[in-house]
């Protein structure tokens, strides 16, 4: 009977151990993926995942069209002139965001079509529905903070 | 005694300083003639294409921005081994062309714009090309390519790499998108 009892508790930890964990790790990885609203709330961006990488476009704008040419606004600080005529709505604004562990993403960037730049970022989640964005330069204390709320279409 | 021991002093400082010179003359000749032989290594170039890559979206799509995927087997070390040349040798990688055909409508009506970009799992995401405002009734389209294209030589050395193509569509569609990319790349290589 003890014999049973072992074999039991043994399997138990061997199966967690090898399918279970992973498979929270997994999901706590993916908890940035959806759609989610900068504190400033006039645009949106979706965070979806693109082979083991996290990535953000702009799939929302308050005010979608340039207010002078009544056209759709588009990347026109961006630093190649060549893309200047891209879209801001479809804009990848996040990239390359790999999962660290412990609710943070880092090694990637976030894109400010205001002024063209590109900016090191790091994500971390607050709780789920809301994560830190913070962009800086070189170091991580030389940034801003930005919290995103999740967007949920009610 | 002193004068013959002075002039033994100033023929032994002579025949060191012409042994010197005689060293140093050879040192420049072959110095010169490496970097001659080096700099006579001419920079060529090859194109490489990829023809009906095929990347699709599966829909119900919306209108708005979407997202047009499909991965690229790269052929670099069968194009190297044809060059006979070390990937070391590769100058630079410059993508020159990319048109886009589509297969299940008969057009891109339904795009407004689309913008391409290059990721793999140990690069950065780059963009690539561009077209905004889409032409109408055309089946096939011809991009915009982006002036600053970096990295794509780390791009193209990975096994494969992710075609990203984000479109904004006019309106919603049920169907799944399927295209076809012809790809052009430029490189440069020394030999």
């Amino acid at each position: 009977m003890h014999t049973l009892k072992y074999i039991f508790l043994f399997s138990i930890l061997t199966f967690s151990s090898l399918d279970v964990i992973p498979a929270i790790q997994a999901d706590e990885s993916d908890l940035i993926v959806g759609v989610w609203t900068p504190s400033d709330g006039k645009s949106r961006i979706k965070i979806e995942k693109i082979g083991s990488k996290y990535y953000g476009r702009v799939i929302w704008l308050m005010i979608p069209k340039n207010p002078t040419t009544d056209k759709p606004k588009t990347d026109q600080n961006n630093p190649d002139t060549s893309m200047r005529k891209a879209p801001i709505k479809g804009l990848r604004i996040l990239k390359d965001f790999t999962y660290k562990g412990k609710k943070e993403w880092g090694g990637g960037t976030i894109y400010d079509p205001k002024n063209g730049k590109t900016y090191s970022c790091v994500i971390n989640l607050k709780d789920e529905n809301s994560i830190n964005i913070r962009g800086y330069v070189g170091v991580k204390a030389l940034g801003r903070t930005d919290t995103w709320t999740k967007y949920t279409d009610k | 005694m002193h004068q013959a021991n002075c002039l033994f002093t100033f023929i032994t400082l002579f025949k060191t300083l012409n042994l010197m010179q005689t060293f140093k003359l050879t040192f420049y000749t072959l110095f010169f003639a490496s970097l001659l032989m080096t700099s006579c290594k001419n920079n060529k170039k090859e194109t490489l294409s990829y023809k009906d890559v095929q990347i699709m979206a599966e829909g119900p799509l919306f209108e708005g921005s979407n997202t047009i995927q499909g991965d690229l087997v790269t052929q670099l070390p069968a194009l190297t081994q044809k060059l006979k040349i070390d990937t070391e040798d590769i100058v630079s990688i410059r993508l020159n062309s990319v048109n886009l055909s589509i297969d299940d409508t008969s057009n891109f009506n339904l795009f407004s714009s689309i913008t391409l970009q290059f990721a793999s799992e140990k690069t950065d995401m780059i963009e690539v090309a561009l077209i905004n405002p889409v032409p109408v009734d055309k089946q096939t389209i011809q991009l915009t390519v982006a002036s600053e294209q970096e990295n794509l030589l780390d791009l193209l050395k990975q096994d494969k790499f992710t075609i990203v193509a984000d479109a904004i569509l006019k309106e919603d569609s049920d169907k799944n998108i399927n295209m076809k990319a012809h790809l052009d790349f430029e490189l440069t290589y020394k030999k």
